[in-house]
């Protein structure tokens, strides 16, 4: 860990220390530093998250949606997915016309071998292209199966969109829970409350973007 | 004895293009007779509908991950005889101690070539 954020976190553990005897249930010294705090990590994870997405085109029709970053590396999944059955659908093709190239050759090498006559070598060179088809086949394989990184890649984006949308959630979830002791701006405990149930109702569906910001605002981030 | 070419194969994946891969590659090894399921409880279901001779497995899929699936098939009396090939992103000993320990037949991590592929069928059916 840099030295920096090892002094970032000592700040914050001197803010939040145990409260002294007797004075369970006031607001401490540290409580508004760290709740400052975790609302500018909230703002800052947002975003980024915004950063994110302006990397894609937004593919969602909807122009009055702003996609998320998860959305974002969701769609990036989709598209290299999409790429990828177009190389297949190629090299299949290719395939089929390799095999169709390695049938003739095989023909040919049987008739000119029948013959019992040597034709200037061209059994040779027959010989010698049904060795570029084979050749030509497994270069063939090996494009079909070094496409498995899209379904790599695929995973990690997963991976990154569960572990995103688990830390904002959490992160929210900490801005609730310290700003409902201090002021909000509009509403209140409740207003505050709700949206948060909210964001929970949402997290099913895809856009979720405005209530994280609604959320955001309610507390002056 | 080697696998027979016409055995009916369910290769299992929720990546489309993993399952078209895998298509692939049996096709180039000579096995055509092959169906697909998206994730676990989807290939559950086609196997007790019809006779397969070998399940290909992800790990990680939705509804039912791999490993799931496994032991539901070695579970089920009338689909435990069938050799699971497990085909995975999941590289940790333990993910492959858990599979030999739910009865998998073979375990091929990605990425993968068709060689590997080849050689691990011939292993499952070498005592067929």
């Amino acid at each position: 860990m840099s030295s920096n954020a090892n002094e970032s976190l000592q700040e914050l553990h001197r803010a939040y220390a145990p409260p002294p005897a007797g004075t369970d249930g006031a607001e401490r010294p540290g409580d508004r530093e760290l709740y400052t705090h975790l609302g500018e990590l909230a703002r800052y994870l947002d975003e980024t998250m915004r950063k994110l997405s302006a990397l894609e085109q937004p593919l969602t029709s909807s122009a009055g949606q702003l996609p998320k970053a998860s959305d974002a590396l969701t769609d990036l999944t989709r598209m290299t997915e999409q790429g990828t059955h177009q190389v297949m659908e190629l090299t299949d093709a290719l395939l089929v016309s390799n095999r169709q190239l390695r049938a003739g050759l095989e023909t040919i090498q049987i008739g000119l071998s029948d013959t019992g006559r040597e034709h200037m070598g061209v059994i040779a060179q027959a010989a010698a292209l049904m060795d570029l088809a084979v050749g030509n086949q497994k270069t063939l394989m090996d494009i079909i199966t070094a496409l498995s990184f899209q379904d790599l890649a695929g995973q990690r984006v997963k991976k990154i969109v569960g572990i995103l949308d688990e830390v904002q959630s959490r992160l929210l979830e900490l801005v609730v829970v310290f700003g409902v002791k201090g002021a909000p701006k509009d509403g209140g405990p409740d207003r505050a409350e709700a949206l948060l149930k909210e964001l929970e109702a949402t997290k099913k569906t895809s856009i979720k973007q405005d209530v994280v910001d609604d959320l955001l605002k309610e507390f002056g981030f | 004895m080697a696998a027979r070419t016409d055995m009916k194969i369910l290769v299992v994946d929720d990546m489309s293009t993993m399952r078209r891969i895998m298509r692939s590659i049996f096709k180039e090894l000579g096995f055509t007779n092959i169906e697909e399921a998206e994730n676990g409880s989807d290939a559950l279901g086609k196997l007790k509908g019809d006779k397969f001779d070998l399940v290909v497995s992800d790990w990680n899929m939705p509804v039912m991950p791999g490993i799931e699936l496994l032991r539901n098939i070695r579970a089920d009396a009338a689909l435990k005889h069938i050799p699971v090939l497990m085909v995975t992103a999941e590289a940790q000993k333990e993910n492959l101690m858990e599979a030999i320990q739910a009865g998998v037949s073979n375990y091929v991590v990605k990425p993968f070539t068709a060689e590997i592929i080849k050689q691990k069928l011939d292993k499952i059916f070498a005592g067929a």
